[in-house]
């Protein structure tokens, strides 16, 4: 079982394998993107390379009963997690830690994530229980977070 | 090295290709409200085209080279010519309508700047004109 670094994002407690995550940045400034999409806060640069630019995305655009999510949070904790498309940013509102053990068990996914949850029906990964306090955690998945914000397949995000 | 106008439209920080630039009609700043009468003719402001709020009450005001005509823009400040190297594309992953627009980042006095392909940016002048057109 591969550990797992987990966090709060958009309130709810998610978790990646430690692998997968590239680098935890914090939040510098933000470049807005014109008719970007509504969880997409901006791009960033990372590293040392002036160019070298990633999007930071905030999980709270994509409940959009909600009101949008802010441009920028001085100070955040950035994820930068790779997809199949390249790396994104996720904002985080907080780094729980870190879990070498956890158990598959039978949560409901709250509404404003389980578009950004791993359905693969893998045991372990549909949810799971914590040595990191008692709350479940639900794995974030990047494919389906590529085509919550539609840029799977080279679609558009919607209007 | 590529020549561009640096502005600010909004929240947006933008690099507009110096060639399509006719005329800086106004350099904006200052106390008195733009008075769209003087020009003769309703700018487009470039901020509420890219679906933002202007942040300035008295823009600075451009003369582009539209697809068909020219075309009077404004945007909340001016930065200056920048010179720098050609944009470097926008990450796959930068989720947005108009992947087009954008031709990619460059990096002016330290900060990120969008720069703007001017031929995608008329025709959503042009197109948001005509939808104007219709609304009338």
């Amino acid at each position: 079982m591969q550990g797992v670094l987990v966090f709060l994002a958009a309130g709810s407690r998610l978790a990646v394998a430690v692998g997968d995550v590239l680098r935890l940045m914090v939040e510098g400034p933000i470049a807005p993107i014109p008719f970007g999409h509504r969880a997409l806060a901006g791009i960033m640069r990372q590293g040392d390379d002036d160019d070298d630019v990633v999007p930071v995305f905030d999980l709270r655009g994509l409940d959009e009963g909600a009101p949008a999510p802010p441009r920028h949070v001085p100070g955040a904790t950035v994820a930068i997690i790779p997809t199949a498309i390249g790396p994104i940013g996720l904002r985080l509102d907080r780094l729980l830690g870190s879990a070498l053990r956890y158990v598959a068990v039978d949560e409901a996914i709250p509404g404003h994530i389980a578009r950004v949850v791993d359905r693969a029906g893998r045991a372990d990964t549909v949810g799971a229980s914590l040595d990191i306090g008692e709350a479940p955690f639900f794995f974030f998945s990047t494919e389906a977070f590529v085509a919550a914000v539609g840029l799977a397949d080279g679609a558009r995000p919607p209007r | 090295m590529e020549r561009s106008l640096g502005v600010d439209a909004g929240p947006y920080r933008l690099a507009l290709p110096l060639s399509s630039v006719r005329q800086i009609l106004d350099v904006g700043a200052g106390d008195a409200p733009l008075d769209p009468r003087s020009l003769g003719v309703e700018p487009i402001s470039l901020a509420t085209l890219l679906g933002a709020t202007p942040t300035s009450a008295r823009p600075a005001v451009l003369l582009f080279d539209g697809t068909a005509d020219p075309v009077v823009l404004t945007c909340c400040g001016l930065r200056g010519v920048i010179d720098a190297p050609a944009p470097r594309p926008l990450p796959r992953t930068v989720a947005c309508r108009w992947p087009g627009l954008l031709r990619g980042t460059i990096v002016h006095q330290g900060e990120l700047t969008l720069a703007v392909d001017a031929r995608v940016l008329m025709g959503l002048v042009e197109g948001e004109g005509a939808l104007a057109r219709e609304r009338s």
